[in-house]
Parts: structure tokens; C-alpha cells; sequence
């Protein structure tokens, strides 16, 4: 799984390039009817900077999907609620903005790819009448510019004969193809952020690659920002520049992708790369944990102070209750790898800061296939 | 051998050959048509929308299939022919907007055939022939105009109202003019083909309607001239008329045709008061007009008291003592002929009288002929009025020009109020499915409390409480008052799909791109949620059709001399007599059940299209 191609070249921080996207110490919780309230994300902590690849691993309901869709206020409230922290797009605070002012962020700003293709696109319009709406939306043009502009922004993601499918409906379209509309969409208006969340769990492997590969290439192109959200670790492996673990609300381990794969400190991370099934492997079971997220009342006990899971440490005394309010949780035990724990011999001698990594995959680590080749393997 | 048969392989196989490529490149099919398709692949739906479109005809049609004035009529005035078009100068802004959107929605559909073939020049040609439309308009409303100054409205607003109704419409129209003209070369053709097929539709609708409002703005309607006595019974020299296919007035009040049976008018015989003659006849004074009208009209012969035996030796009919009128025959032309029987003193005299008396017209209108069994029986000689293929009411009005008019009356309650119900209900609906929460709570609970009160006996309620001076425009308020109390289907289907749409993927992903909330709700949610509401209103409008007939059965609805099919089933009953008139109940009754048996038909076939498992939500 981890990468062959020798020690990873890691560039060094300048401090003149910034964040593009922040998220700091979120909070969100949902209302549980009679309950007391679900705290789905407490005190996560990320960053990306421009043309970087931010994976975002971990098991069903860690609060992966929670946090992309916090960045673009797509929280329904009630029952959800933003308990704290900050969400910083060049500067701004997302979690400030109206309404009216968000709509303007989403789309053009910041845009989003759901994981399944097959029901994100409306089935009563066609394609072309999907993407121009967008387009007319956040950019002033008229009607037959918008055209051109979604036929090329189609046959950028590899959909040939744009013109001809553009007055199609989705049922005529397969999957991969699907998904290739939903990128199209995505990134018509030419977005700083993508937030593709998990964009190839509905899609078959060849199909995947292809996928991955172009919105690999597009980000490059773009100079765009792109949150991964998935819980491939294959993917992961392949397509991202840095990664942050999560595991029941809360960052765990946040690493540049050669770092992790390496030497994974967190003995969650390490779970994750246990459970994964080796080829040739003779086990009864894989390895698993005691699962605390899936189970509700649990959860709920727990919530709020819920600790990453490390074997034989306990929590220190001082933590803070409040949801989102232990930060600084995480903590730099080597350039560019944070852990979040409260092993005593960490605490004291490492220091703990937002997790903040300038790192890029340089292109030769990429497995090269041409943009024109994923088209061809996509229209046949 | 085997190379030939090599070839034939291999063109079996070759699908470009097969006529495959034509499938490849064939174009998207939309939902909606795909449903469309579903829906008629069994003869029942099929057989409701032919039922549909007959009706649809009709009620579009009615002015030119029952009329009783002609569509052209030619006189002779000073040696010169005059033509004249008393049915098209007499027909209202709805009747005329109802046939510009027929004659339009007939180009649109050609239209859209040639512009899928990219013939711009066809396009081009039919672009000019809706603005010439359009603006044809304008001089026949301007010509139009009321010249008694007396007719117009107490206020000017209404003229100010229908001239703006009508700009706009130009601006609508030139718009989609403009679109179309320059839409054939960029935009990728099909692109706002649709949008400009609206405005070029809905233009010219607009101007028509305001035009025609304009022009015959309180415009007497109902015109008694009798055109057929007029171009075809005594014509003058080069004189005639075209008439509809009904030449009859459904609002007409003839009172020698009263109760006909169909393909009538038959003859008629009227006892004259305080003759002996026709006491001995049966024509006394005290005979009942009508019962006696009725027997005549039902083709049962004059039933005589005294035997015939006894008639032809002279014993029964008395002797007069000074010539008078006995009793008047009316033939089926209307034509009165004063009988009289003085000095008659066997029935055999009787019928010569008669005969002598129908003799002075030339040709004679009747003929008496004695029958043993049945007495005197009166064969109708004269130059028939145009029959009336379903017979005539109380009033003496064709029941088939009622029961043409009033299809349009049936079809315009039915949509327009199941329209205003599902406006109401769509709205409604759609605000408490999306925000949920306790607005939901709220609104469901409206929606309980309209559902709890009996809409039939709610309805009488209001309408009786309807001032009698009211009664013109019992037809909109019928609308209305149905409508605003049939929208809870409709919004609880729409609530239901909301609280599903909003968590669907699409709707997220229109969120994600920053769609206003407007778009999501309308472009993005309601089509998608609308489906079982159309269900609903093709039950609707089954439902409102049945109750304006139960309504105007029970005499709360529609009031003579407006027609409607409840209204004409109540007279099939004689009020006072008891007398059953079979012809004013079963002709009624087959259109009332066709209707509402086509709507419910093609109501249960949709929402089998749509979604099977809607058939066990239907709680209508």
C-alpha cells in the first residue's frame, strides 16, 4: 500500500503562500429528538492550500461528510447546529455568511461531487439544461456563451460528442459517465475548492482509476484546491497529496501521504491499514475495533469527550467538556505528522499546533494517463 | 457456397445496415413522454382519451356546432350581393381565444416537426404567419367596438384592463417572434425552441382575449333573430345561409316546441278554449296544456271519448253554433293553422274540415287520416325546421345545442377549478414539505380541517347564500368556490414528495452549485414531485365535473338559460306533472358518465405509469 518510489521529496513550508480552506476546531452536533444531542464533529482541524489534494479518511460516521458539508453550509438547521469553531475560506468565515452571501460562495467558490452518481443529477432536465443553469448563475453571460461554456466544460471531463450529449437526458448516460457530468458541473465555474466526497464509491474499478486520474489532472490544470473524502485508503494512496484520519468526530493522525503510509503512529491508523485484506492472506478475521460510533447510546454517552482509541491511556484530567473546546489536541510528533492523543510522553515533549502542511505530490509520483485516454476509455 | 454465405453473415450482422444507426442517433425521450407512452399501451386509456378529445372538440367547438345563426348568410341588397357572418360577429373573446389557441397549438406542433428537420425557412414563413395573426386581431376587435355608448361599463378600467391584456400580448409575441427568427442559427437549435413556442402561443392567446373583451365588452349576446325562417323557410330571391351542423338556439324559449321527442319537431295540436268540438276531441279548457302537448308529442294520437263507431254516425260531436276556432295544429315549421269544426257531424266531417282548412296553404302542412285503432292521426306535411336530433327541454330548446354548450361548461369547471386546487394546494403543499418543522405541523392541521367538513353540503351552504342577481356569474363562482375547497389532495401528495426531494441527491447537488431557493423549489423539486399530483387532478376534475352536475341537479348550480348537464337531468322529471321525458335523462346521463369515466380512466393509468405503488393510496 505505501508508496515505492523512495523517500518522498517533502518541500519545505514558505510562509508566504497561505491556506486557501481552514477548518478550525468545527463543532457540530445534531438534535437526537428526546436524547441529548449527537455531536458528529468536535474540534476538527485541517487545512489546504491551492492545487493540494486533502484526503479525508475513516469509517462510516467519523463525521467525513459532516465536515465537507459544514463548508458549504449544507447542515440542515434544525437539527443540526454549528457548536463551535470557524470554517476560513480566503480569510472569510463560511460559517458567518447569510444565506444569500453562501449561495454566491457555493458553485463558484466552492464546489461539491456526490458519491452517487446515478441519483444526483435531476432525471426531468437534460444534461446541458443542468450545467447551463449554473453557469448563468454565478457568471455573467448570455445564453449561447453559457452553451459553449458547458460543452467545453463537458469535453473537458472527457465526454465526447459534448454537443450531441449536452441535449441528453441522464438516463441515457452510465454511471462513469454520469459522474463525469457531475464534474462537469462541478467545475464549470471554475471553483478554488472541490469537495468531492466520496466520488467513486458508486463505480466500478476501471471506471474509478479513470475518474480519479481526471480530477487529479483538472485540480493541476485549475490550480484547484480538492477535499477527498473517502474511505479507500487504494485511493487515498494514489490521489492525494496530504491526509487526515478521523475517527469518531475528531482528527486522529494528519500527515503528508508518504509520512502515513511510512509510519502510521496512531494505533487507529494502524487499525485502518490492518483491516485492509492482503491478497494471499490466511485469517479468520480481519482486525477490528470496538465500535463505539455505530452504536448509539454509546455515542451519545460519549460524545462529547470521547477520546481517539489508544490501548492503556486515559484522558488527562483538565480536558474540556465543552464540544470543540479541547483543541490543540493534536500534536506534531515529527515534521508534518500530527496525532491527536494525551500519551503523557507526547504531551511533554512535543509541541501541539493546528495541523498546517504545504506538501504536493511532484507530478512524476503521478501513474500517467493522459486526459485523452481516459476520454477514449470512457466513450467506448 | 460458402462465400456467399460468408456475405450474408456478415450483413446480417452489420447494425448500421439494420437501420441500427437511426436508433443510435435517435432523439432524448423525456420523462413525461415516456410516461405518456406507458400510459396508452392499453385500450382503456386509449378509448377514455379519444372520449376526452371528443369532449374537448366539443366544448372548444360548441359555437360552431350548435348555433342558430349561420356562418354566412348572403342577401340581396339593391341587386348586389351582401354577405354577412352572424356567428363569427357574435362570438365572444373566450369563444374566440379558445380557437386561436386550437388553430395555433395545430402550427405549433407542425413547427416543432419542421424544426427538427432544420427548416429554417419554414420557420421563418410561419414566424410571419403568427405576427399576421396577431395583428389581424387588432382591426377586427377595433371594428368591433360598441357604437352605443350607452352599453359601456360604468368603468373604464375595464377597456383599460383588456388594451393592456392586449400589449402585452404583442410584446410576448414579437418576442417569441424575434426568438424564433434568430433562434434557428446559434443557442444549438432545440435550445429555447420550447420557450419560444410559449411566447409564440401565449402571445397571440393574449392579444386575442384582450381584443376580443375590447371589442364586445357587454355586446348583446344573445341575438333572437330567427336566421333560418329568414335564409331558408321564406327566402327571398338569391338568399341563403351555411349552417352549423345544430341550427338551434340553446337558450331558446319556443313554447310550441316544448318537450319534443328526439329527432322532433313533431305535430301539435292546441285545444282552443270552450270549444265543444274539442271537448268531444279531448281539447277542452280543462285539458292541461301540457299533459295534452305531451300526448301529442310522444306521438300518442288524440284519444277520443266517445267510440268510433259512434263518431262516424255523428253521435259525440256537438253542433256549433257559430264558426270559431276549435283548435290550432302546429306543424313542424312553427306554422299555426286555426281549425274549425262547425257544422261537422260525423269524425269523418271532422277530417275534411281539417284537411280543407290545411289545404289553403300550398303545399298543405298536414294531412288528418282516420286509423281504426288509433283514432285521428295527424301526418306532418310541412317544410320541416331542422330537426332536433335529441329532442327539446321545457323550454322548448334543443337538448343537443345544450348539451354541446354545456360540455364547455363541464370542461371549463373541471379544469379551472381543479387548476385553482391544485395552484393552492401545490403551494401550500410544497411550503410545509420543505421547511417542515412546525410549519408542517400547522399546515397539516389546516389541511385536517378542510378535510373534515363535507364539501357537497359546505358548497350548498356558500351558494346559497349567493344573491339571486348573482346568477350570471354562478359559472366563476362555482369555479372558485369548488377549487378552494379541493385542494387538500394535492398538497398532502406534494408534502409527502417534498420531505422525500429534500434529501435526494439532486436537490443537494442543486444546493451545492448555489441554486436560489426559488430554483430548487420550482425547477428542481416540483417536477420531479408533480407526478402523483396530476394523478390527483385527473381524479379532480372527475370530481368537480360531478359535483357541479349534482350541484346544478339539486338547482344550485348553473341557472337556464345556461346550460348544464345536472341542470337538463333534473327536467327529465316534470315538475308538476311527473311526466318522465327520456330523452332529457339518458342523453345527459351518457355524457356525465363518459366524462367522468374517461377522466377516472385515464387518472388510474397514469398513476400506474407513474408509480405503482400509488394504487393503494388512492382515497378518492
Amino acid at each position: 500500500m505505501a508508496n515505492d518510489n523512495g523517500p518522498p521529496t517533502t518541500e519545505t513550508q514558505t510562509s508566504d503562500e497561505k491556506p486557501i480552506f481552514e477548518v478550525a476546531d468545527l463543532a457540530v452536533s445534531f438534535d437526537n429528538g428526546t436524547g441529548p444531542r449527537i455531536q458528529a464533529v468536535n474540534g476538527v482541524q485541517l487545512s489546504v492550500y491551492p492545487n493540494q489534494t486533502l484526503a479525508v479518511v475513516g469509517e462510516s460516521g467519523c463525521g467525513k461528510s459532516v465536515t465537507a458539508m459544514s463548508a458549504m453550509q449544507l447542515i440542515p438547521r434544525p437539527p443540526g447546529r454549528f457548536d463551535g469553531g470557524s470554517i476560513l475560506f480566503e480569510g472569510r468565515d463560511i460559517l458567518s455568511l447569510s444565506e444569500k452571501q453562501m449561495r454566491s460562495v457555493r458553485g463558484r467558490d466552492i464546489a461539491m461531487i456526490f458519491q452517487e452518481p446515478m441519483t444526483s443529477l435531476n432525471p426531468v432536465y437534460t444534461i446541458g439544461d443542468q450545467i447551463i443553469e449554473a453557469v448563468l448563475l454565478h457568471q455573467n453571460v448570455s445564453r449561447a456563451e453559457a452553451v459553449e461554456i458547458a460543452i467545453k466544460s463537458m469535453l473537458d471531463v472527457g465526454i465526447a460528442d459534448a454537443a450531441k450529449r449536452f441535449r441528453q437526458y441522464p438516463h441515457q448516460f452510465s454511471g462513469g459517465m454520469r459522474q463525469r457530468v457531475m464534474i462537469a458541473m462541478a467545475l464549470v465555474c471554475n471553483p478554488k475548492l472541490l469537495l468531492a466526497d466520496e466520488p467513486t464509491t458508486a463505480l466500478d474499478v476501471t471506471i474509478q482509476a479513470q475518474i480519479l486520474e481526471l480530477l487529479d489532472d483538472l485540480k493541476r490544470e485549475r490550480n484547484m484546491a480538492m477535499i477527498l473524502i473517502t474511505h479507500d485508503l487504494g485511493v487515498v494512496a494514489e490521489n492525494s497529496d496530504v491526509i487526515c484520519v478521523m475517527y469518531a468526530g475528531r482528527v486522529v493522525e494528519y500527515s503528508t501521504i508518504f509520512e502515513l503510509f511510512e509510519n502510521p503512529l496512531h494505533p487507529y491508523t494502524r487499525g485502518l491499514f490492518d483491516s485492509i485484506p492482503k491478497l494471499g492472506d490466511h485469517l479468520d478475521r480481519l482486525v477490528t475495533i470496538n465500535d463505539v460510533i455505530n452504536n448509539e447510546s454509546q455515542f451519545t454517552r460519549l460524545g462529547k469527550d470521547i477520546i481517539p482509541w489508544w490501548p492503556g491511556h486515559h484522558p488527562p484530567k483538565n480536558l474540556a467538556k465543552s464540544p470543540g473546546g479541547n483543541v490543540h489536541t493534536l500534536y506534531e510528533i515529527e515534521p508534518n505528522h500530527w496525532i491527536g492523543c494525551w500519551r503523557t510522553a507526547f504531551l511533554e515533549h512535543h509541541k501541539s499546533r493546528r495541523p498546517d502542511i504545504l506538501f504536493r505530490k511532484s507530478p512524476d509520483d503521478y501513474t500517467e494517463i493522459s486526459i485523452a485516454d481516459a476520454a477514449d476509455a470512457g466513450v467506448s | 457456397m460458402s462465400e456467399s454465405a460468408d456475405s450474408k453473415q456478415v450483413k446480417a450482422i452489420n447494425p448500421l445496415e439494420l437501420g441500427a444507426e437511426e436508433l443510435l442517433t435517435r432523439e432524448s425521450v423525456g420523462q413525461w413522454a415516456s410516461i405518456w407512452r406507458e400510459v396508452f399501451q392499453s385500450k382503456a386509456p386509449v378509448f377514455a382519451a379519444v372520449m376526452l378529445v371528443l369532449l374537448g372538440i366539443l366544448a372548444v367547438f360548441a359555437p360552431l356546432l350548435a348555433n342558430h345563426r349561420p356562418f354566412v348568410a348572403v342577401d340581396l341588397v339593391d341587386g348586389h350581393r351582401v354577405f354577412s357572418f352572424p356567428l363569427f360577429l357574435n362570438l365572444g373573446a373566450t369563444d374566440w381565444t379558445l380557437l386561436t389557441l386550437v388553430f395555433f397549438s395545430v402550427w405549433a406542433i407542425i413547427w416543432r416537426k419542421s424544426l427538427r428537420r432544420h427548416k429554417h425557412q419554414a420557420n421563418r414563413a410561419i414566424v410571419i404567419l403568427y405576427v399576421l395573426c396577431g395583428l389581424i386581431a387588432i382591426p377586427w376587435a377595433l371594428m368591433e367596438l360598441p357604437d352605443n355608448t350607452n352599453m359601456m361599463p360604468d368603468s373604464q378600467w375595464f377597456y383599460i384592463g383588456f388594451g393592456a391584456i392586449a400589449f402585452v400580448g404583442m410584446a410576448v409575441l414579437l418576442r417569441g417572434a424575434a426568438l424564433l427568427w434568430s433562434g434557428a442559427k446559434d443557442l444549438l437549435g432545440t435550445d429555447r425552441s420550447g420557450a419560444a413556442l410559449r411566447w409564440m402561443v401565449i402571445g397571440p392567446l393574449m392579444i386575442v382575449y384582450g381584443m376580443g373583451q375590447f371589442g364586445t365588452l357587454n355586446r348583446p349576446r344573445l341575438d333572437t333573430t330567427d336566421y333560418y325562417r329568414k335564409y331558408v323557410e321564406k327566402p327571398k330571391e338569391e338568399s341563403w345561409a351555411l349552417f352549423t351542423p345544430m341550427p338551434h338556439n340553446y337558450a331558446a324559449q319556443e313554447s310550441y316546441l316544448r318537450n319534443q321527442r328526439p329527432l322532433g319537431p313533431h305535430v301539435d295540436v292546441i285545444g282552443s278554449g270552450g270549444s265543444d268540438a274539442a271537448a268531444d276531441l279531448h281539447l277542452t279548457k280543462n285539458t292541461r296544456w301540457d299533459e295534452l302537448a305531451n300526448n301529442v308529442a310522444n306521438g300518442k294520437p288524440l284519444t277520443l271519448d266517445t267510440p268510433l263507431s259512434d263518431l262516424r254516425k255523428g253521435q259525440g260531436i256537438r253542433q256549433h253554433s257559430r264558426k270559431r276556432t276549435d283548435f290550432v295544429v302546429v306543424t313542424g315549421d312553427l306554422g299555426k293553422t286555426r281549425v274549425s269544426v262547425y257544422g261537422c257531424k260525423t269524425i269523418g266531417d271532422v277530417i275534411d274540415a281539417m284537411n280543407k282548412t290545411a289545404a289553403k296553404t300550398q303545399p298543405p302542412r298536414f294531412e288528418a287520416k282516420l286509423i281504426e285503432e288509433r283514432g285521428i292521426v295527424i301526418n306532418d306535411l310541412s317544410n320541416k325546421r331542422p330537426i332536433h336530433l335529441m329532442g327539446t327541454d321545457d323550454n322548448g330548446s334543443d337538448v343537443g345545442a345544450r348539451l354541446v354548450h354545456a360540455s364547455r361548461v363541464a370542461a371549463s369547471i373541471g379544469f379551472v377549478s381543479t387548476g385553482i386546487a391544485i395552484l393552492i394546494g401545490v403551494t401550500f403543499g410544497a411550503v410545509i414539505g420543505y421547511f417542515g418543522g412546525w410549519v408542517d405541523y400547522i399546515g397539516m392541521r389546516i389541511i385536517e380541517i378542510f378535510m373534515a367538513i363535507p364539501r357537497f353540503f359546505l358548497l350548498i351552504t356558500i351558494i346559497a347564500f349567493i344573491p339571486p342577481e348573482y346568477n350570471q356569474y354562478m359559472l366563476y363562482l362555482m369555479m372558485v368556490v369548488i377549487g378552494l375547497t379541493s385542494w387538500m389532495g394535492a398538497a398532502r401528495f406534494i408534502r409527502a414528495e417534498f420531505f422525500r426531494l429534500r434529501e435526494v441527491d439532486y436537490v443537494q447537488a442543486a444546493k451545492a452549485c448555489g441554486l436560489p431557493l426559488r430554483s430548487i423549489l420550482l425547477r428542481h423539486m416540483l417536477p420531479n414531485g408533480v407526478t402523483p399530483v396530476l394523478v390527483d387532478a385527473s381524479f379532480g376534475v372527475a370530481a368537480a365535473i360531478f359535483l357541479e352536475t349534482g350541484l346544478s341537479f339539486l338547482g344550485f348550480g348553473i341557472k337556464p338559460p345556461e346550460p348544464s348537464w345536472g341542470q337538463m337531468l333534473s327536467r327529465a322529471v316534470d315538475q308538476s306533472t311527473g311526466v318522465f321525458y327520456w330523452w332529457l335523462a339518458i342523453f345527459p346521463g351518457i355524457m356525465i358518465f363518459l366524462t367522468v369515466f374517461s377522466f377516472n380512466i385515464i387518472g388510474d393509468a397514469l398513476r400506474d405509469a407513474i408509480d405503482p405503488k400509488l394504487k393503494k393510496a388512492s382515497a378518492l
